[in-house]
C-alpha cells in the first residue's frame, strides 16, 4: 500500500501510454460515507499539459476515475485553484469551460476525455475503497460526512471536512483554534492519517457547516517578510522565515545539519538617539552614529536599506555566540535593550547633582528628556564573525490579512443576541450594574491583551481581565466558618496567654493571620464560575490556561528564564471571553443553565 | 572615510592598556628607568632592547638576560653594570610587570584565535574600555576569515605537519623578510606546500605585529607621523603588497619603532611595517630619516579568503 498523504509519489516520474513524463502535482484524498478515493492531478514535462487519474493506493495502480465523480473532481479542482488556499498559484487555461464540458460529457467507455489541457482517465466502472473516516479534535471525535485532502509534495495545502444534520449538543466541544487530525481505517486494520489546522468555518444552511483546512504554508502566505542575507546555514535560514512568523524554537526540527556555535555581530538601529561623540560605550554595548558604524562594518553597508519612514542616526552593536542569527539577534537585543534602560534611567535625573545627586558633578538637564524615549528598531544586521553568514531583516513581520470585514453575518449575530445588544446600551448610559461593570472592565483588559504585541504584557493584561472576571462570584465557604470562629478565638487566646506578644506585636499577628482568611483563592473562583456556566472546559484545557496565571505570577515575583507559549496565552484568551459572554448572559435573568 | 582593521584595532587597544591604572604606572616606570640607572648602564641596556626584535613585552627580560650571558666574556665594565641592573629595584619590577603582562597578552591573543567571544582576560589590568577595545580586536582579527581559509584550502591538521614545523624552525622573526620567503621556496616540494608554508607566514606574521604593535603602542615607541613632517613619500603596490618609501623630519623615536603610523588630516590611520631605517645628517638641522617597508592593507576584511598572495613580492 502507498500511503497517499506521504510524499512518495511526488518523487516518482510516471510513464502513461500516449502521453510524455509527467509528474504529479496535486493528490486529492476524497472520502463520502464509508468510501474513500484517491486522485492525482500530473502535468507533463516540458508542456502545458495535465491529466486526472484515479489511484488506487492499496494496490499502488492507476485506475480510471468513475465516470459520476469526474464533474465533481473538475469542479473541486476549479475552486481551489480559484481560492486564496492555492499559495503554488496552480494554473489549468479555461477551467470554466473544462467543468462545463465535463458536466455534460457521457461516458460510456474506459478511455482518456480531453478538453483543452486537461486530460481526463474515465470510466463507468466502479472502483470503491471501503473506509471510515473520524476527525479528532480538541479531544473529541466525530463522523464526518464528506472530506477532501488536498496535498502537494510540500505537504498538506487544503482541505473541507462536510457536516450535515448537526446537533448543537454534539459540536460544543470543539474549539476552532485547536488542530485537526483526520484518520481514515481501512479493512483489514490499515489507518492513515493526515494533520491540519482549521482556517475557515463556512455554514451552509441551518444544520450543516464546513471546515476549511490548511496549514502553515498559507500562514506565511499572509506575511510580508522583509529578509537579505547571504550564505545563512540551515538553521538561520528557517528560524529567520519560521519564528518571525510565530513558530516557537522547539516547533521547528531541522534534520540533518549540526548546529555549531559561532560568534555573531549584532547591530541594530536605535530611534529617537543620537551620538555625538565618536562612540559611547556601555559595558560591551556599543553606540555609534551612522558614518562610524559604515567605517567600521563594511558588510553592514552593504546590505543595509534604509526605512523610508523612519530615519535613525545611531546604531547599537554587541558580540554574541549562538548557533544561528535568528538566536544571536535575540541576545544581541536584550543586551542592547539593557544597555538602553540604563541610558534612559539616568536622563530621568532631575536633581541639581548628577545621577539623583549620587554623583558629585553638577548635572545638566533639559525639560524635554522627560519625553525623549530611545528604543530599539524592529530592523537589524547579524553577521557571523567566522563565517560568511549575514542577514538584513525586519523582526516584524507584516501580517496582510489584519482588517476586519463586518456583514451581513455580523449584522444576523447582532440582531440574534438582543441580551447583549441591551447590556451595551445600559453600560453606555452608565445604567450598568455592579458586576456588569466588573464584566466589561474584563472586557477591556482582555482587548488589550488581544492587541498587545509583547507576549509578556498580554499575560499582565489577561490576568487582569481574569481577576475583572469573577469578581463578586459566590462560592462555598473556604474554610467552615465554625472552623473559622474556632480558630479566631484561639489565636486570642494564645496571643492573650503568651507576654512576648506585646499589643502591637499582637494586632500585627492578628491582622496577617485572618487577612483574607475565608476568601477563595483566584483557582476556586474560577473553577466554580466554569461549573455555574456549565462551558465544556477540559481538565487539559484547563491546565494550559492556569498556565497564564503561573507566567503571570514568575513575571511579577521576579523568576527570570520564563518560557511563555503563546498559545496558551491565546487559549486563556479565547476562554475568558467565552467566560465574560456566558456571565453576562447569566445576569440577564438565566436563560440558559 | 576612517576605516578600521586589524592592526588599527591592536594599536587602539595598546592605547588603552596605557590609560588603565596599572598599564600607566608600568608606562611611568619604563619612562623613569633611564633616570634611574647610570649612563654606561643605560647605555648598554637600551642597546640590549633594541635588538630583541618583536619580543614584545618580554625584550625587557630578554635584554637583561643578553647582558648576562655575555657579561663574563666582555671583561670589568659589563660586568659592573650586570651588577648596577641586578641591583636595581625599578628594572626587577619592570621586568617582572612586563613578563607577566607578555603571557597574559599571549594567551589572550590565543584564546581570540580558537573562536569564542573574548571574556574577561586581562585580570589586573581590566577596564570595560579595554573589553570593548579587545572585542574590537576580536572581530577584525576573525574578519580576515583566516579560519575559513585554514580549514578550507590548507586543511587543519597539516598546521601540525613535518613541514611546517621544519620551517618555524628556521625562520626569522621578521614577518615576510626575504630570507623567509627564500625559505619557503627552499623546502617546498609543490604548491601546496607552498600555500601551507606561506600561509603560515603571513598568519604568524600577523600574530606577532599584533602584540608588538600592542606593546610598542602601549609604551608609545610607534613612530607616529602627522603630513607636516614627511618630507618625501612614495608607494609603490607590488603583487597587492604597498612598498613605501619615506623620508620624514622627525627622528626622535625612529631608532625604537618597528611600526610607522600616518596620521592623516581626516583622522584616517595607515599602519606600516618598518624594514630599514636611516638617519642622515645627525646633528645638523637637515636631519632626516628615511624609511622603508610595507604598509598593512588598509581594508583586512576578508584577505585570507579572497586569496591573498604574498608571493612574489619585495626585492
Amino acid at each position: 500500500m502507498i500511503n497517499p498523504f506521504e510524499r512518495e509519489m511526488f518523487g516518482a516520474n510516471f510513464n502513461i501510454e500516449g502521453f510524455r513524463e509527467s509528474k504529479v502535482l496535486l493528490s486529492m484524498t476524497v472520502s463520502k460515507g464509508t468510501v474513500l478515493k484517491q486522485y492525482l492531478l500530473l502535468k507533463t514535462f516540458n508542456k502545458e499539459e495535465y491529466i486526472v487519474l484515479g489511484f488506487d493506493f492499496v494496490k499502488g495502480k492507476i485506475i480510471p476515475i468513475e465516470k459520476r465523480d469526474c464533474q465533481y473532481i473538475v469542479n473541486t479542482l476549479k475552486e481551489f485553484m480559484m481560492s486564496k488556499y492555492n499559495v503554488e498559484k496552480i494554473h489549468i487555461n479555461d477551467i470554466e469551460g473544462i467543468v462545463n464540458y465535463f458536466s455534460k460529457l457521457e461516458i460510456r467507455k474506459n478511455d482518456f476525455y480531453r478538453y483543452s489541457d486537461l486530460i481526463v482517465l474515465a470510466s463507468p466502472q466502479r472502483n470503491i475503497i471501503s473506509s471510515n473516516c473520524v476527525i479528532y479534535s480538541s479531544g473529541v471525535s466525530y463522523i464526518p460526512d464528506e472530506s477532501l485532502i488536498i496535498h502537494n509534495k510540500q505537504g498538506f495545502l487544503y482541505g473541507e471536512v462536510l457536516f450535515t444534520s448537526v446537533k448543537k449538543e454534539k459540536f460544543r466541544e470543539i474549539h476552532l483554534t485547536e488542530d485537526l487530525i483526520l484518520k481514515y481505517s481501512i479493512e483489514p486494520d490499515i489507518v492513515i492519517e493526515s494533520g491540519s489546522t482549521i482556517y475557515e468555518l463556512r455554514p451552509l444552511g441551518p444544520n450543516s457547516f464546513k471546515f476549511i483546512l490548511s496549514n502553515f504554508v498559507y500562514e506565511l502566505s499572509n506575511m510580508n517578510i522583509q529578509h537579505t542575507s547571504n550564505s545563512l546555514n540551515p538553521h538561520s535560514a528557517f528560524f529567520e522565515v519560521l519564528r518571525k512568523s510565530g513558530m516557537g524554537k522547539k516547533q521547528i526540527n531541522i534534520e540533518g545539519y549540526e548546529a555549531n556555535k559561532a560568534p555573531y555581530l549584532v547591530i541594530i538601529p536605535i530611534e529617537n538617539l543620537k551620538v555625538e561623540t565618536e562612540e559611547l560605550g556601555i559595558a560591551d554595548i556599543t553606540f555609534l552614529s551612522e558614518e562610524e558604524c559604515f567605517n567600521r562594518f563594511e558588510g553592514f553597508q552593504e546590505l543595509y536599506k534604509k526605512d523610508l519612514e523612519k530615519s535613525y542616526t545611531s546604531f547599537a552593536y554587541a558580540i554574541v555566540e549562538s548557533d544561528n542569527t535568528y538566536d544571536a539577534y535575540l541576545m544581541g537585543w536584550e543586551k542592547i535593550e539593557y544597555a538602553l534602560n540604563i541610558i534612559i534611567h539616568s536622563t530621568r535625573n532631575e536633581r541639581i547633582f548628577n545621577f539623583y545627586n549620587l554623583a558629585k558633578n553638577i548635572n545638566s538637564w533639559e525639560k524635554s528628556r522627560l519625553h525623549q524615549l530611545p528604543k530599539q528598531s524592529t530592523l537589524y544586521y547579524v553577521e557571523n564573525i567566522i563565517g560568511f553568514e549575514r542577514v538584513f531583516s525586519n523582526s516584524e513581520s507584516v501580517r496582510t490579512d489584519t482588517s476586519l470585514t463586518v456583514g451581513s453575518f455580523f449584522k444576523e449575530t447582532i440582531e440574534e443576541l438582543q441580551w447583549y445588544e441591551n447590556i451595551l446600551y445600559k453600560k453606555t448610559k452608565g445604567n450598568e450594574s455592579k458586576v456588569e461593570k466588573q464584566l466589561f472592565n474584563a472586557l477591556k483588559w482582555l482587548n488589550r491583551s488581544w492587541h498587545s504585541k509583547n507576549v509578556e504584557d498580554k499575560v499582565i493584561y489577561t490576568s487582569i481581565a481574569l481577576e475583572f472576571l469573577v469578581d463578586e462570584v459566590k462560592t462555598e465557604p473556604y474554610i467552615p466558618p465554625e472552623i473559622k470562629s474556632e480558630f479566631k478565638g484561639l489565636l486570642k487566646k494564645l496571643l492573650k496567654e503568651n507576654t512576648i506578644f506585646n499589643d502591637e506585636v499582637a494586632t500585627k499577628i492578628r491582622e496577617k493571620s485572618l487577612q483574607g482568611l475565608g476568601d477563595p483563592p483566584l483557582k476556586i473562583k474560577v473553577k466554580t464560575l466554569i461549573k455555574d456556566i456549565g462551558i465544556p472546559v477540559t481538565d487539559e484545557e484547563f491546565n494550559r490556561f492556569w498556565n497564564v496565571r503561573s507566567y503571570r505570577n514568575d513575571m511579577v515575583h521576579g523568576r527570570s528564564e520564563l518560557q511563555i507559549d503563546e498559545e496558551n496565552v491565546t487559549l486563556a484568551n479565547i476562554l475568558i471571553g467565552e467566560l465574560i459572554a456566558y456571565r453576562l448572559k447569566h445576569i440577564k435573568g438565566g436563560e440558559e443553565n | 572615510m576612517r576605516k578600521i582593521n586589524t592592526l588599527i584595532a591592536a594599536y587602539k587597544l595598546g592605547i588603552e592598556i596605557r590609560e588603565t591604572p596599572m598599564g600607566l604606572q608600568l608606562y611611568k616606570k619604563v619612562k623613569e628607568l633611564k633616570g634611574e640607572l647610570s649612563r654606561e648602564a643605560w647605555s648598554l641596556y637600551s642597546s640590549a632592547l633594541k635588538t630583541s626584535h618583536f619580543l614584545h613585552y618580554q625584550c625587557f627580560e630578554v635584554a637583561f638576560n643578553v647582558i648576562k650571558q655575555n657579561a663574563s666574556q666582555e671583561g670589568p665594565i659589563s660586568k659592573k653594570v650586570l651588577d648596577e641592573l641586578e641591583n636595581c629595584n625599578e628594572l626587577k619590577d619592570i621586568i617582572y610587570y612586563n613578563s607577566e603582562l607578555a603571557k597574559y597578552i599571549e594567551e589572550f591573543l590565543l584564546k581570540i584565535l580558537s573562536g569564542p567571544v573574548p571574556d574577561k582576560i586581562f585580570k589586573e589590568f581590566h577596564t570595560l574600555k579595554l573589553h570593548r577595545a579587545s572585542l574590537e580586536l576580536f572581530y577584525n582579527f576573525h574578519n580576515t576569515k583566516f579560519l575559513y581559509f585554514l580549514h578550507k584550502h590548507i586543511g587543519a591538521e597539516k598546521v601540525g605537519s613535518d613541514i611546517v614545523k621544519k620551517y618555524s624552525e628556521f625562520k626569522e622573526s621578521v614577518p615576510l623578510s626575504v630570507n623567509n620567503r627564500k625559505l619557503i621556496k627552499r623546502l617546498s616540494e609543490n604548491k601546496f606546500d607552498e600555500d601551507i608554508l606561506y600561509f603560515m607566514e603571513v598568519f604568524d606574521s600577523l600574530k606577532n605585529l599584533i602584540l608588538q604593535l600592542v606593546f610598542e603602542a602601549h609604551y608609545n615607541i610607534v613612530l607616529e607621523v602627522e603630513p607636516k613632517y614627511i618630507v618625501r613619500y612614495r608607494e609603490k603596490k607590488i603583487n597587492q603588497i604597498r612598498v613605501f618609501k619615506s623620508v620624514i623630519n622627525k627622528v626622535e623615536q625612529l631608532m625604537n619603532s618597528s611600526f610607522i603610523c600616518l596620521n592623516n588630516q581626516e583622522n584616517n590611520i595607515d599602519i606600516g611595517l618598518i624594514y630599514t631605517k636611516i638617519i642622515r645628517n645627525i646633528g645638523t638641522e637637515d636631519c632626516r630619516g628615511v624609511v622603508t617597508g610595507i604598509m598593512y592593507p588598509s581594508k583586512d576584511h576578508s584577505i585570507f579568503s579572497k586569496g591573498f598572495n604574498d608571493k612574489e613580492a619585495l626585492t
